[in-house]
């Protein structure tokens, strides 16, 4: 009794709380308050269970037959009514729905975002709430825990109450660190570009959002070729596609004769054999070439999938709609090839599963695919056809026997074959098999009531073509009659009726593939034609739910194309990294084939030595580094990422090092060697990484017979005996760097001082603190610790720069060291006529 | 004993498929002749100006069970509506209430197969509504 009691209590000051609240909507982020504004006409309807769209559409259009609707999950629908007294009766329809939970106004803050309230409220208690506490809250508010996490606890409010009021209440408790309504908020999607054209909303081909059509019609989200996704990597460049059909109009608003290679001799039906533009309503040639290169983000008409694309229109239907002789139509290949067209887009074929139907036809699509577009061959693909009857067949050309050919059918708005398009049969042997789909419309008015065409594109400007449907100006005698649609797009203005929403067919799948491909031609011009079928084919969807067997059903082929793998794919196969092999300070680097900016991450393989900015592509180098650095760079779209192979550069001065040995020929590695007075010998380094140049310095008496600058100089050494020290460093424009010196003892000879009575010794070598320097000259001192006379004593870092000199006449000198960087130094003795060197190695 | 049983037996059998084939074997010089009706069109032939002599049209004939095309269908002999070629992308029949107002003798041979003809076609038309390789000759055709 007094849990009813409460319970009522409860109810009643959820009631009146939520009756209390102002205009004035706001939600908590942690303490402080954020406004939020209704958005007059839009709605968030949660449901208990995922509900029957086609009921609920029915529905929702009984209060507002114009209203749209956009499903955000299975239980979750926003509505956007006409007015925002419809949304309100139609608010209070939808509460009284057993199965509604919440109907609440679409919120926004300030900056425009909309937020979207369900049943659902996010709350975080402080460490200080005991457990009653939070049980006695939950229980005050019926709130019913769903999910508990480290972060937060999901609650769900009962029916019908406002769990924006119910996360406030929960805040103003004092009890929470947060508490707020589990917000739906559409997320950014910075990897796609959604153009700006009025009609781009209705081309779910490109971008499936389960939108609901003007017919009543909605698709599946994301059954689509992921064009959006596809533009974030590229929109596309100078590729033409030749468009073999019934011809393209002048100057569409949509199409400017700019973006149309209209050629003499292009129009092989009837007419003017110069003019490839459509008679009549025959806007089948418009309605192809617009899916493939409309002009995007013009605030006009539709998007095409390559919209920098350009096409050539070729004519090959005559005047009535008939054909024209089979030679004219290879000529019409034979045309595209030779007029540098890189695509070649036939949605036409012939009721025949015969692939060598007519073999003219077929020598030309075999010309094309091999000598078109400088040998690496025309991409050329077919609609698959619109024949279903006993499973139907793949027409001809779209079923001949070429590889790279691709025979393209028809998937429909939720990634099923659509009822028309033919099904492959591997074992026929007339090469039955589909290699893609892209979607198109489902079925055709007689095979499913209901159904039409409903795919988008262009049309003849101000004549009916495709808009308006001529069963709607023809009138009555049809027992099927399409759905309305829209049929003048639009309906007035400069641009009356340039647009239809009345094509399909495979017709329309062909031209999307057409699209995918010229996209790809612009991320990766190099491509051949087969690498273009085999990419479409292996990055295709293998969507439906089909049985696909090596990769390939009867009913999609390899799957529904996806735009954004296949550019995705093009920006790897034979992509490179451009830029310096050698890096001193700074180089930048960019990708042979380069997707739009900030696509490409770049990385280094050494970080400590290179370091390489991820989205600019500039080096710097590190540390005084020099040696090897692998530079990478991974292609990411949406849709995943792929890497291009590395680049490997060279960082710094050569790569010559203590264990650089430079030798007389035949000599390496005797150290010191001995040679005759006054002879001329060839010597030579161990190869050093990027050296460009050789420094050798040589001993006093020693001079370059040839090649001074090489790895490989030849030098005559000194006429006097004596010992000696000869250097060489490997140069670039970097610097240089040092190979191990060389001693050499030159055997005989005249002069003075005989060099065998002088040595020089160096102690402990590698030294850390002491070096401690002997000189002993035998011919004057004998074992005295005093030289006949001083020398000059130096030593050198490898750069030659002196660290420590003096003249004492001591045969033994201790040299402090412990304050010289570690390295290689050398020490020169000048005693006498004898010149004196050595290695020593400072360590610490 | 048994090797010769079972070469007798291929033997025959061979025979008797041979026959088979012999039966089903069609004639393409052999002339027929008939009653029908013009029931359709082919919607790959110009049925923008379905009276203009380019259209192939659809035959149903009291001699053959499957529907006929027939292309160089005389120009004259009947004026077509041209609504019933609005809707050829998908539709290429003539309304069912019509289906005996259009009445034709006939006569015809087989169309061999370098005789058949195979019109250019649109991919946005239908084309599986009858058989293509259905083709006849007409020698003569009247009302």
């Amino acid at each position: 009794m007094k849990k009813s009691l409460l319970l009522i209590l409860g109810s009643a000051i959820v009631f009146l709380g939520f009756q209390a609240q102002d205009n004035q909507k706001y939600y908590y982020a942690f303490s402080e308050k954020i406004p939020l504004a209704e958005v007059e006409q839009k709605l968030v309807v949660r449901y208990s269970d995922t509900p029957d769209r086609n009921i609920e559409t029915n529905s929702f259009r009984k209060s507002d037959p114009a209203i749209q609707q956009k499903w955000q999950d299975d239980q979750t629908v926003v509505l956007s009514s006409t007015s925002k007294d419809k949304r309100d009766v139609l608010a209070q329809e939808l509460k009284k729905s057993v199965n509604v939970v919440s109907v609440q106004p679409m919120y926004k803050i300030n900056t425009g975002l909309e937020m979207m309230v369900t049943d659902e409220v996010l709350v975080r208690f402080k460490p200080i709430t005991e457990k009653a506490k939070q049980t006695e809250l939950h229980q005050k508010y019926r709130s019913t825990i769903l999910k508990t996490t480290d972060t937060y606890q999901l609650l769900k409010v009962p029916k019908s109450v406002d769990a924006l009021y119910v996360s406030n209440q929960y805040q103003e408790s004092g009890l929470v660190e947060f508490a707020h309504p589990n917000f739906i908020v559409e997320v950014e999607k910075h990897q796609q570009v959604i153009p700006n054209d009025p009609y781009f909303a209705n081309q779910f081909t490109l971008n499936n959002t389960g939108q609901v059509f003007n017919d009543g019609h909605f698709g599946t989200a994301d059954a689509d070729i992921d064009a959006p996704e596809a533009w974030a990597l590229t929109a596309g460049g100078n590729v033409l596609v030749a468009v073999l059909d019934e011809g393209v109009s002048p100057n569409h608003p949509d199409l400017p004769n700019a973006r149309q290679i209209r050629l003499n001799g292009s129009n092989f039906g009837d007419g003017d054999p110069n003019d490839p533009s459509p008679t009549g309503n025959m806007n089948h040639g418009n309605s192809c070439a617009g899916v493939i290169a409309a002009t995007q983000n013009n605030n006009e008409g539709i998007a095409g999938i390559c919209p920098n694309c350009r096409i050539m229109p070729i004519r090959i239907f005559n005047a009535n709609g008939t054909g024209i002789p089979s030679n004219r139509l290879a000529d019409a290949i034979d045309f595209a090839r030779t007029n540098g067209a890189a695509i070649i887009s036939n949605s036409w074929g012939f009721n025949s599963d015969d692939p060598n139907l007519i073999p003219a036809i077929v020598s030309a699509i075999q010309t094309a695919t091999t000598q078109g577009r400088g040998n690496l061959g025309c991409v050329v693909l077919f609609s698959a056809g619109n024949n279903l009857v006993n499973n139907g067949f793949v027409h001809f050309p779209s079923n001949v026997n070429i590889p790279g050919v691709l025979t393209v059918g028809a998937s429909d708005r939720d990634d099923l074959k659509s009822f028309y398009s033919p099904l492959g049969n591997p074992n026929s042997t007339n090469n039955q098999v589909l290699d893609v789909t892209a979607p198109s419309h489902r079925a055709y008015p007689n095979q499913i009531i209901g159904e039409t065409f409903e795919a988008w594109t262009i049309d003849i400007p101000a004549n009916a073509g495709y808009n308006p449907w001529p069963e709607f100006t023809a009138g009555t005698n049809r027992s099927i009659v399409p759905p309305a649609i829209g049929e003048q797009l639009p309906n007035a203005g400069i641009n009356f009726q340039s647009y239809t929403g009345r094509f399909g067919g495979t017709s329309h799948s062909c031209p999307v593939v057409a699209g995918v491909a010229a996209l790809m031609l612009s991320a990766n011009p190099n491509l051949t034609q087969q690498q273009v079928f085999d990419i479409i084919t292996g990055t295709a969807n293998p969507v439906g739910g089909y049985v696909y067997t090596n990769g390939r059903s009867n009913e999609l082929g390899f799957g529904r194309v996806n735009a954004c793998q296949a550019v995705l794919e093009a920006y790897r196969v034979g992509n490179s990294i451009n830029g310096s092999s050698l890096v001193c300070a700074n180089a930048t680097y960019s990708l042979q084939n380069s997707p739009n900016a900030n696509r490409i991450t770049w990385t280094s393989s050494n970080l400590n030595a290179l370091n390489i900015n991820p989205t600019s592509g500039v080096a710097t180098r590190l540390n005084n580094f020099n040696g090897q650095v692998n530079i990478s760079a991974t292609v990411s779209g949406s849709c995943g990422s792929v890497p291009v192979p590395p680049l490997t550069v060279w960082v710094g001065a050569p790569g010559a090092n203590i264990g650089t040995l430079i030798y007389p020929s035949g000599s390496r590695g005797i150290d010191p060697v001995t040679l005759g007075p006054a002879s001329t010998y060839l010597f030579q380094s161990d190869y050093v990484p990027q050296a460009t140049s050789f420094r050798w310095l040589l001993p006093p008496g020693f001079s370059f017979y040839s090649g001074s600058t090489t790895s490989s100089p030849f030098i005559t050494t000194s006429a006097t005996a004596g010992s000696y020290t000869l250097f060489c460093a490997a140069v670039n424009s970097c610097g240089q760097s040092w190979t191990h010196s060389l001693g050499i003892t030159i055997s005989t000879g005249g002069g003075c001082c005989p060099a065998a009575a002088v040595r020089l010794s160096a102690f402990p070598n590698p030294a850390s603190s002491t070096l401690t320097v002997t000189v002993a000259d035998s011919l004057a001192t004998g074992e005295s610790q005093t030289l006949d006379q001083p020398y000059r004593l130096a030593l050198v870092d490898r750069l030659g720069t002196p660290v420590f000199s003096a003249q004492p006449s001591e045969h033994s000198v201790q040299v402090p060291v412990s304050q010289l960087p570690a390295g290689v130094y050398y020490l020169n003795v000048v005693y006498k006529e004898a010149v004196l060197q050595r290695q020593v190695f400072i360590e610490h | 004993m048994k090797t010769s049983f079972n070469s007798i037996s291929k033997i025959i059998l061979i025979l008797l498929l041979s026959n088979c084939s012999k039966e089903t074997a069609k004639c393409y010089t052999c002339e027929n002749f008939s009653d029908g009706y013009v029931i359709g069109f082919d919607p790959c032939t110009g049925v923008l100006d379905p009276n203009g002599g380019d259209v192939g049209f659809l035959l149903r004939i009291s001699a053959v069970k499957d529907t006929l095309i027939v292309y160089k269908f005389p120009k004259g002999i009947y004026q077509f509506p041209s609504q019933y070629f609005l809707n050829y992308q998908y539709n290429c029949f003539f309304p069912d209430s019509t289906s005996q107002n259009y009445a034709i003798k006939i006569k015809y041979r087989l169309a061999s197969n370098n005789e058949k003809i195979f019109p250019l076609c649109r991919g946005d038309i239908v084309t599986g509504s009858f058989n293509p390789n259905n083709q006849i000759i007409a020698i003569s055709i009247s009302k």
